[in-house]
Parts: structure tokens; sequence; C-alpha cells
């Protein structure tokens, strides 16, 4: 009751009060809601080729062992995968993860009192035993056939329990919690819960929980490359030891698919249109949600809005859907990225307009992953056969590529099955991305410097990861050196 | 008008879908109003030790190259921080900081078009040339006497320029933009501005920007359960804050145009925002949201640690928005503390029984014949009749030594510093290793406090040694990591 005064009471003042003053790009207000990188392959487990890998790292940027509150996601958060199975850049299928957290409020005998825990586990915890856990934390997963908000929604049932529920790990708090970074990762893997798919005959994977970045960057590209960038290593990598929260789905490749063999991919978080902020705010309500899902973050191909939007139009491209990406195409067709590479080398840029560039985001290639439509998503030709990890090139497809952007598998060093062919854990995005801009794929006369191997000297390889679902590494802990080895 | 049907529709919306969610405490998921750290401390600067300086830290936990947007302050925000002159817990001087953004659209030429650059920046900026930088904050500091929303209100000026729109400098983005830690250390120092204080003779000075975070403590190993020999006075750990940032709001004021009738002053920090926010479902850089009505406080820091190591799970968002005023609603947390308890259970060590009327002084009333005030609030209390020390003369433990058990404060005591925390905080003091002994009975006589006397610590070394001997006193951020770096 006293809510709903203090809302009449707010209305009147937003309306009389006005926009407030200028803003930097919104996402980064909001950590929690933000979608950084996206991956989409056939699974290359042994036995599990058929199946489709759909992962995605949000929440970037998480410190190791950040207590007292570690990284929850936010239950007022809509984080969503959608699925193009006919490549008109349109969703046909998106699941959707929404998360709950439940302060149990563990008390200690402090004297004559008992007295509320301060965090998130009061003693150690493991699969087997949650009971110190003072924070739980859980999510439904929703598949929607058709439009997002307008389509057939279903719930994605866990096939041994028939539960709508799926329980999300602890962020790994330290190895005397959890015992070692080898029990944390058991522990971890507990929460991998088979799922059941509306109408699909056969189990998929779900997965939620803390995992080291799975993209790595060194940040002098964003110091206007303060590096070497002829040069393939001997980079610092800024993400080693930071982590993310990773969302993976395993799905059942004929539930997923349409007419087409290429399926298009993006992640996005939406948050509700309104908030208002509890004057008295509990652990349970600190503000009140509510109004129109606001798409406030987006992700498909890598590095699209970090190295290829300009600043005024991130927070749009944020908000926006992959049919209307028409609006950003002079970003495709005239990148910033090669001038300014050229501008600090003097490398020469190819000329503009660059339909190889505009390809490689927004349409795909003949023969690999071409969509009628024309958008930034992941596309992923899933007729091309996994490739093991070990035997995965971090160069992805960029060497199926002749100069007129003819592809062909049959090319020495071609691996079809990686970027920009959906994209894998170990592909190497940011090289082939750098690659692609200075003209990897055009005759040497527009690209005159397209032999050099362009890089931001981090290693990129399937070393770096599990060989299994999902794939992503276990967070760094005090144990751990502080720099990369 | 289109903003205004725009909000008529959206808050029919709001109250018909209106729905409530479990959540986590609300900060963490807004670091750029999560107020971390707070200071106050009589300067040590050579030719200024009648000044009272103020340290504010927001936005914690930056690691420091993170690009391309790194670390504005939010333009929807507001900044505060409180002074209380007479003891009661409600404030007297309220500095209130409000930011804003400019964005200028460089274009880079690709082709025949002229394409917006995705960056902060076109190129190397100085504070000469700030011809390449894209995107600039600025902001205005007023000075609210009596209630922070219902005093009177002024606009401080540059002492010199009269102007009332102050810059703040870019974060340190990398070498190749701004030069190596020394060129941004004096880039930085250009955005030290001289301001006068209305009434008042002489000048204060402001400063706005990225810090390197300083908070030197192992945060992995204290909340893994305290993963150490945590009484072992040899531990060596890394602070897990290691070359990360934090956003530092810096005032120097005349400790004489501040301080009323008593010598003894209190200081929190606190970051508020809009009570009603409308996401633009079309953003722009200009208009992402629309935020309106009244200021609702989201955090507030006065002594450290105080939230994130006392107040209970479900009690912390109510804590970091209620005001200090209202704080004997929290006072189970004091007198029964949670953190001895977790230590017993951890290593044995017997704790002191409640209720402990030493950490109700330590953190809600301060000590009788030090800065003891007549309110019950966390606030940090300093008592500027102890002149300030010299860095090298001051003891990283504060005021520990000060105290014969009791605890009664003892100025004449052995190593005693009355400079430090508690008395106020400076940066050098280790409040972190503080705590963790005063938790356990450190000022208490050794018969409630078996255990009392032992080196409880997080093997993080906390001291005067890496600051600034004077403004703004928290170190540059730490270089770029081009190559491998130097431990």
């Amino acid at each position: 009751m006293k809510i709903l005064t203090t809302i009449l009471l707010t209305v009147g003042a937003v309306a009389a009060w006005g926009s407030d003053g200028r803003e930097a790009p919104f996402i980064s207000r909001h950590p929690s809601a933000n979608a950084m990188d996206l991956y989409l392959f056939r699974n290359y487990e042994p036995g599990r080729e058929d199946m489709l890998v759909l992962m995605g790292n949000f929440q970037p940027l998480q410190l190791r062992e950040s207590g007292p509150l570690y990284y929850p996601l936010d239950p007022d958060t809509l984080y969503e995968f959608h699925l193009d199975t006919n490549g008109d850049c349109r969703e046909d299928k998106t699941f959707q993860f929404r998360f709950k957290n439940e302060v149990r409020d563990i008390k200690f005998a402090v004297g004559d009192k008992e007295i509320s825990a301060p965090g998130v586990l009061t003693g150690p915890v493991s699969a087997t035993d949650e009971s110190r856990r003072n924070l739980l934390e859980s999510y439904t997963v929703t598949l929607v056939n058709g439009d997002r908000r307008a389509g057939s929604a279903a719930p994605v049932l866990d096939s041994r329990t028939g539960s709508k529920s799926f329980a999300k790990p602890l962020d790994f708090v330290g190895p005397k919690t959890f015992g070692s970074s080898e029990t944390y990762k058991s522990y971890s893997e507990s929460f991998i819960h088979p799922i059941r798919l509306p109408g699909c005959g056969r189990d998929g994977r779900v997965f939620a929980g803390q995992r080291e970045h799975i993209t790595r960057t060194n940040s002098a590209v964003y110091d206007l490359f303060n590096i070497d960038v002829t040069s393939t290593t001997g980079g610092y990598d800024d993400l080693h030891g930071i982590s993310a929260t990773l969302l993976a789905l395993e799905l059942p490749v004929e539930c997923v698919v349409g007419s087409s063999m290429t399926v298009g991919a993006w992640a996005s978080a939406s948050m509700r249109q309104a908030r208002l902020l509890n004057p008295q705010p509990s652990a349970e309500k600190p503000s009140l949600e509510g109004g129109a899902w606001t798409q406030v973050s987006r992700v498909g191909n890598p590095l699209v809005n970090s190295l290829v939007i300009g600043l005024p139009h991130k927070d749009a491209f944020n908000a926006s859907r992959p049919h209307e990406d028409d609006a950003f195409l002079d970003y495709f067709t005239h990148p910033t990225l090669p001038a300014i590479l050229a501008s600090q080398f003097g490398f020469q840029a190819p000329p503009p307009p660059r339909n190889d560039w505009a390809a490689a985001f927004l349409k795909g290639f003949a023969r690999l992953n071409q969509t009628p439509g024309r958008c930034d998503m992941l596309r992923l030709n899933l007729s091309f056969a996994p490739v093991p990890h070990g035997r995965q090139r971090s160069s992805g497809a960029l060497y199926c590529f002749d100069s007129a952007q003819n592809f062909s598998v049959s090319r020495s060093s071609c691996d079809a099955a990686g970027f920009p062919n959906g994209r894998r854990p170990a592909d190497d995005a940011t090289d082939i991305v750098l690659r692609i801009g200075m003209g990897a794929w055009l005759p040497a006369s527009e690209a005159p410097d397209n032999h050099i191997p362009f890089s931001d000297r981090i290693t990129i390889g399937s070393w770096r990861f599990f060989p299994n679902f999902p794939f992503a590494t276990i967070p760094r802990t005090h144990d751990d050196p502080p720099f990369p080895p | 008008m289109r903003k205004a049907v725009f909000l008529a529709l959206i808050f029919s919306a709001a109250l018909a879908g209106a729905s409530s969610h479990r959540d986590s405490p609300f900060i963490a998921k807004n670091p750029k109003v999560n107020g971390t750290n707070f200071y106050m401390f009589l300067s040590y600067q050579e030719g200024h030790a009648d000044s009272l300086v103020l340290l504010a830290d927001f936005q914690p936990w930056q690691p420091i190259h993170a690009g391309p947007m790194f670390y504005p302050l939010d333009p929807a925000a507001l900044y505060e921080i409180h002074l209380d002159n007479n003891g009661d817990c409600r404030e007297d001087l309220t500095f209130q900081f409000r930011f804003r953004h400019a964005l200028l659209s460089k274009t880079i030429t690709v082709g025949d078009k002229q394409i917006p650059t995705p960056f902060l920046y076109t190129g190397p900026v100085s504070a000469a040339d700030s011809s390449h930088q894209n995107f600039f904050e600025q902001y205005t500091v007023s000075l609210a006497r009596g209630g922070a929303r219902s005093g009177q209100r002024t606009l401080l000026r540059h002492a010199l320029t009269d102007e009332t729109v102050f810059g703040k400098p870019m974060d340190y983005v990398g070498e190749k933009i701004l030069g190596d830690t020394a060129t941004y250390r004096d880039y930085v120092k250009n955005f030290f501005y001289p301001i006068g204080i209305p009434g008042c003779p002489r000048l204060g000075r402001v400063f706005v920007g990225q810090r390197d975070d300083h908070f030197n403590m192992d945060l992995g190993r204290i909340f893994d359960l305290f993963d150490t020999e945590i009484a072992n006075p040899n531990n060596a750990h890394h602070s897990s804050l290691h070359s990360v940032g934090a956003t530092t709001i810096a005032l120097e004021l005349p400790a004489a145009c501040v301080l009323a009738s008593t010598p003894v002053i209190s200081g929190w920090s606190s970051a508020s925002l809009r009570q009603a926010r409308v996401l633009n479902p079309r953003p722009s850089f200009e208009a992402p949201n629309m935020e309106g009505g009244p200021w609702m406080r989201v955090s507030r820091v006065g002594n450290p640690l105080v939230n994130m190591m006392f107040i209970g799970l479900p009690d912390k968002n109510r804590f970091n928005a209620g005001p200090p005023d209202e704080d004997i609603r929290y006072l189970d947390y004091f007198t029964h503390p949670t953190l001895p308890v977790s230590i017993e259970s951890q290593f044995g060590f017997t704790p002191p029984k409640p209720p402990r009327q030493d950490l109700v002084q330590l953190f809600l009333t301060g000590f009788p014949g030090l800065n003891a005030t007549q309110g019950v609030c966390d606030a940090l209390r300093l008592n500027t009749s102890y002149p300030s020390r010299p860095g090298p003369q001051q003891n990283r433990m504060g005021a520990l030594h000060c105290f014969d058990p009791g605890p009664v404060f003892n100025p004449s005591r052995a190593n005693c510093d009355p400079t430090g925390f508690p008395n106020g905080r400076r940066p050098g003091d280790d409040v972190m290793d503080f705590i963790l002994r005063a938790s356990m009975g450190r000022l208490l006589p050794s018969s409630e406090a078996p255990d009392g006397g032992l080196s409880y610590n997080d093997g993080v070394w906390t001291s005067q040694q890496f600051f600034f001997q004077g403004f703004p006193y928290l170190a540059t951020p730490h270089g770029p990591h081009n190559e491998e770096p130097a431990q």
C-alpha cells in the first residue's frame, strides 16, 4: 500500500520534471544485463555431433572472488537466445532465461541473539551439501516459437525430474569453501541439467554458472592499438583471471533447425521499461519493475558493438532487432577499424564499400552460410562436420576463401566449422576480424597489406578450454598466480 | 511532446504489470552508484595542515583498461559527501556532485563517408590538446547547508575563473593516448581546482577522477571463510584489488569553515538515484532513458567494512537507503556481531561475549575522550584537535595503540597515533587488520577477550607508503599491460 502511494506521487513528479541530462551508453550502468559474447557450433564432443551448442557470456568483467555478494544474475532481467531458422533475420525460436534469487537468511547464534549472516554462505558448500549457502539461485527456461513476445511459449523441463526450475551453482568463492578448483569443477558440473524441449524426442542440456571469460582481450586495442599488430604473440591478456556468467544450451539439432541447414543466432537482455525504487528496500524488493520488456543489450557476431558501431549509436544498436540492421549499414560497408589501423601504422586500408566485411557480419557467404536476410547474427551451416577438440584451427574459416570471397573447403588451413561459420570458444575472433578488415579476402591490388598476420598478440586455442560441455574454464582463485603464467 | 505521451503510456503499463521479484542486493546491479570507501582526515601535505580532506570512492573494481566505454560516472545520479558538525547524526553541510557528459561524435573518413568513431578519442590527449577527445565529463558542486534536500544550496565556483563547471580527466585508457604513468599523473593535476566556499576566507580544492583502488585487502580469502592463518603475523597475500581502479571524489576544505562548536566532525558519503526510471525503447546517446521523482539513496559509506562484513544480507539494501540518524535499528549487528563468531567457527579462537559496547563505540558513537558524539550512527568521526602527522610518522594501525583496556582512550600510550582510524580515516590506515583485531577484543581487557591479543590480519599490508603525501593522496591508476607486467 505504501509502495502504491509512492508510485502515484512519483508519476506526477516525473511528468513535471522531464529528462535527465546526457548519458553514457546505457549498458555500462548495468553489467548484469550485458550480453557480451555468443557462441554457436555443432558439439565436438565424441558421440554428440548431432547436438547444437548455443551459449553466451553475460555480466562480464567479474573480478575473481568478489565477495561478499559475488555475481548473481538479475531477477528483473530477461536473458534470451534467439534462433533464426529460415534466414530472414527474425527469431523463430527463443530460449528465455529468468532467474530467481532467494535469501535463506541463515543466522549465527551470537550470545543470546540470532543474527543474520552478512554473506552468501556461512560454511563449506558442496554438490551434496548446500545447507550453508545463504543465497539460492535458480532459473527457468522457456522456449518461444515465433515472435519472442507474441509467439507460443512452453517451458523447458528437467528431463529427470519434470521440474521447470533449474539450480545455478554458487560462484567460485574460493578453495576453502569448495575444496579446490577441481572440486569446484565437479560441483559446477553437477548443475548441468538434462532438458526436454517441448515436442522434441531427445534430451539436451542446460547450464548457468560462473566461468572464466571465454573471449580474451588485449586492451591495447582500445589504446588505439598500442602494440605491434603484426606480431601474433606476447600480448597481455587483460581478461586473464576474470570471469563472466555463462549461459549454455545443448540442443538436439533436429529439434531446432528449419528448412535451411544454416541457422542464425543472437543473444539479448531486456529489462522492464519502468523501475521505481523502493524507499524502504528489502533484500526481496529493492525496486518495483514493470511495463514492457525493453531490450538493453544484444550480441551476434563478436566485436560488433565494441569495435564497429560508432559511439553515438551503441545504445541504439543494443536496443535494436536484427531485421532493422540496415540502419547501421554504413558501419559495415565503411568500417572505421581498418582506417584506424591505417592511420596508426601506415598500412593501407582496402577501399570502401567493403562488401567482404559486410558479408562477414551481415550476410554470410555463398556455399557456406549465406542467408536471404541482412543482419548481424552468427550464421552456422550445420552440414559441416564438427572438428574435434585439439584439431580445430583458431583461424576458423578465415582461410577457406580466395581473394574474391569464394568459399572452398579444400583450401589449405581451411576449418569450415569455425568463425565466421558460427563461432567456437577457440576461434580467435579478434585476429580473424582484424585480418578480414585489412583485406584477407580481397585481391592484393585492393589490399596490399593483406598478407600481414594482424593480431592482438593473444594466442587462442582449444587448449584453453575443456573438451566437454560447457567448455569454459573454472574461475581463478587466490591460490592461482595473479598474472598470466 | 512525444516524451510526455511516452511517459503516460508507460506508467499505466507499469501499474498493471507491476511484479515483485526477489532480488540480490540492489547496489551490485548498479556499480556506478556504489560507494565503497570514505576517508576523512586533516591534511598532512606541507602547508595544508589546517585543511580537512574528504575522499569518497565510487564505482569500484574497475579493471583499468576495459574499453571502449571505461568508467564515466552516472549523470542521472547524485553523489554526496555529508558532514555533521554537531554530532546529532544529521548532515549540516552536504557537498553535492552532479555529472554530465558531452559527446562530440567525432568521425573518421572512410572512403567518401564520415563514420562516427567507436571510441572515446581519436588520438592522443593531453591537458594542452584535447582536440582528439570525443567524450567529455563535467560536473558541478553544490553546498547545501542544513538538510541535504531541504537546506539552502549554493553552487560552488572556481576561485579564479568564477566558473561553476569543472572538468573530469579521462580515465587512464592507455599509454598511447595519455602517455606513461608519470605523464598521466601530471595530466590529472590540471583537474585540481581551487574553489571558494561561501563565507570562508580561505579556498578549498576539488578533484574527481580515476584512481588506483587502494583498498588493499585479500577479499578472496576473507570471504572464502578466511582462507588464511588469520592470526599469523607473517601472512603475505596479494591484494584482490591490485591494478584495479575506482573513481574518487576528493575535497579539501579549510577546517575552520566546516567546524561548529565542537572539534569533532562526522562524515559519510552517499549516492542517490531518481525514484522512477523509464527506459527509452529507441535510445539515443542523449536519451537512453528518463529519470525523475525524488532522490532515493541507494548507497552510503561511513566506517569501512560496515555493510560488507557486519550488516546481514536481508538488511543490506535497507542500510544503504537509510539515513544515519535511523541507524539504531541496526544496533544488534554491532552489539552482537557475527564476524567474531565466524572467526571462532573457522579457527577456534574465543571471541568476547556480547553485547559489544566496544564495537558500538568503534562504529556508532565514537570513544569518550577522543571522538564521541551524542548521536548514534555509522559515520567517520574525526577530532580535529590532534594535528596531522606526516606520512612516515603515521602508524598503519591508526589509533589502535591509544587505548587502555576498557576501552579507555589514553593518548600517552606508547606508539599511540591519535590521528588515524577510528579517529577519522587516512588512506594508509590498515582498517581491515584494525577491525579484525578490534572484533576479537583488542580494545578489551584480556579477561573479556582471551584471544584479543593476537595479530589478526588478511595478509595484505596497507600503509601510507603507497600513497601521495599530498592532494589527492590516492595513487595514479596502474599502467597498461602491453607486455608482461613487472610484479
